[in-house]
């Protein structure tokens, strides 16, 4: 047994919370994340810009969700903490951003 | 989730504001487009004045504020903690009561069956059935 696992026997998780939480926390940086999308589309954003603008916006709903919903303690409702609350569901964000990235810039611009 | 009064006042006045820089964009593309000016090249279309992006930037964070504040529920994944919540009623699980825990199946069982008494009973009801 080796010490994560002794972790866990000693301080037993909700299984049944923990998916919970985290679906919470990747339909709030999904939806966030289209709206990040149109705000790069207004502002015209090109390339590397777009995607670090994406980056600075995930980092500031980060830590809204950190303060706002887990009242500044991420690590009793997720098991990596705030890493987890970061990392949650980045592929889709991503995909969401481009999308609407792409449908107001053409909408603005065009 | 249940949205508070100030959260949707702000993702409401955040959404106008949103709305209002992006019909803004739209027309300053229109300007600098139908704006003949022979010295600027295509590209230059794409600068956007400094107010429309400020209000831009400034209407997406209020807007996501709005949302993240809006009542979005989180349980502690802690058995320690969640159990306690709940056996102290702060934490709501459907139709539970007050100092009810999870565990209320195993704490409120029948206890033993008087299974003698309950045979004499049958019998009784089956003599008086003929």
């Amino acid at each position: 047994m080796n010490a994560e696992e002794r972790d866990l026997q000693l301080y037993p998780i909700v299984p049944e919370n923990l998916i919970a939480n985290s679906k919470t926390i990747s339909d709030l940086h999904s939806l966030s994340s289209s709206l990040l999308g149109i705000a790069a589309g207004i502002l015209g954003l090109e390339s590397y810009t777009g995607f670090l603008f994406y980056l600075l916006g995930t980092l500031f709903v980060s830590t809204l969700i950190v303060t706002l919903v887990m009242g500044g303690k991420p690590e009793v409702y997720s098991r990596g903490g705030w890493k987890d609350v970061i990392a949650a569901d980045v592929t889709g964000g991503i995909m969401s951003f481009v999308l609407t990235w792409t449908l107001f810039f053409g909408l603005v611009r065009v | 989730m249940s949205r508070s009064l100030p959260s949707k006042l702000l993702i409401a006045f955040s959404s106008l504001l949103l709305a209002h820089a992006c019909y803004s964009a739209h027309e300053h593309s229109l300007l600098s487009t139908t704006a003949a000016s022979q010295e600027t090249s295509p590209t230059t279309g794409s600068t956007l004045p400094l107010d429309i992006t400020l209000e831009t930037l400034v209407s997406v964070s209020l807007l996501l504020v709005g949302i993240i504040s809006s009542g979005w529920e989180l349980k502690p994944i802690s058995l320690r903690s969640y159990a306690g919540g709940v056996e102290s009623g702060k934490i709501l699980v459907d139709g539970n009561k007050k100092g009810k825990g999870l565990f209320v199946g195993l704490d409120e069982r029948a206890s033993f069956v008087d299974i003698r008494k309950q045979r004499k009973e049958f019998t009784d009801w089956m003599k008086t059935q003929g």
